[in-house]
């Protein structure tokens, strides 16, 4: 019944949290990575809305209520892909732990890329800042390389990317200061 | 000579198939994103976003069903053929 198990802990509980782990960030993409994909829905909407008004003008009564039925199920249909968007946006984040870093990608419906990376195995990262309006917005990539894995932990279009580079050598440390013997083998206990 | 046909005749059926099929596979659809939202949402803006989503996808239903309701579905019953 777990996968129905729909109510978590706290505010910050993710699936597959230890219990004795703390989040200490969120990280989703930054709201301008959405503009684009917001305008094109907005575009849509406006032939639902003019088919709206034309069936006003449409001879027969019958064509006329068709068409009103007809745009009331697209709307519909828009209104679920304004959704759909807002989900995989809201589905697509980062998670900051004091033992790890999580980066849980929703490519679909039933497709899900789930990565995590011990935070004691962080090497190096790396933050990429380019383009007039990421400068403006502060919006930037940034790149994480570990110490064994050849996959470079990668986070895209995110807001505050320093503040969150601080954030990752912050609890990089803090893991190091307090796991002087290295990776914790069981974090249930 | 063949008779003229009505798209009067079609509409009705087209509706029909419209409603039951479109508002069905609609439904479905939600319930995936509102699993998503709420089961693998972090924090509390999904959850809200969902029930958002909930609220309106109801709100939409019953306007499409209004719109299915007034629809004259009598004009199925004639013949595809008008005399």
């Amino acid at each position: 019944m777990k996968a129905f198990s729909i109510f978590t802990k706290s505010r910050y509980s993710f699936e597959g949290k230890f219990p004795d782990e703390k989040t200490i960030k969120v990280i989703r993409m930054h709201w301008f990575a959405l503009v684009r994909q917001g305008l094109v829905a907005l575009v849509s909407a406006i032939p639902i809305i003019i088919t709206i008004f034309a069936s006003g003008y449409s001879p027969e009564v019958e064509i006329q209520k068709f068409m009103l039925f007809l745009s009331g199920l697209l709307f519909l249909y828009w209104w679920f892909w304004v959704f759909y968007i807002a989900m995989m946006y809201y589905l697509n984040i980062w998670i900051i732990t004091d033992h790890r870093l999580i980066e849980s990608e929703q490519l679909g419906f039933f497709r899900r890329n789930y990565t995590e990376l011990n935070i004691s195995k962080i090497q190096d990262v790396s933050v990429d800042v380019e383009g007039m309006f990421e400068t403006f917005l502060n919006i930037g990539n940034l790149e994480v390389q570990s110490a064994a894995a050849e996959k470079k932990f990668k986070m895209i279009n995110i807001p505050e990317p320093l503040e969150v580079k601080e954030t990752i050598m912050k609890a990089n440390n803090d893991y190091l200061r307090t796991h002087p013997q290295g990776v914790e083998e069981n974090v249930n206990i | 000579m063949p008779l003229p046909l009505s798209y009067n005749t079609f509409l009705p059926l087209i509706s029909v198939i419209l409603f039951f099929g479109g508002l069905g596979f609609y439904w479905l659809m939600s319930f995936f994103i509102l699993y998503h939202l709420i089961r693998f949402g972090i924090g509390t803006k999904p959850k809200q976003l969902s029930f958002i989503f909930l609220f309106g996808s109801i709100v939409l239903t019953l306007i499409v069903t209004i719109l299915f309701i007034n629809l004259n579905l009598n004009s199925f019953t004639k013949p595809l053929l008008s005399p």
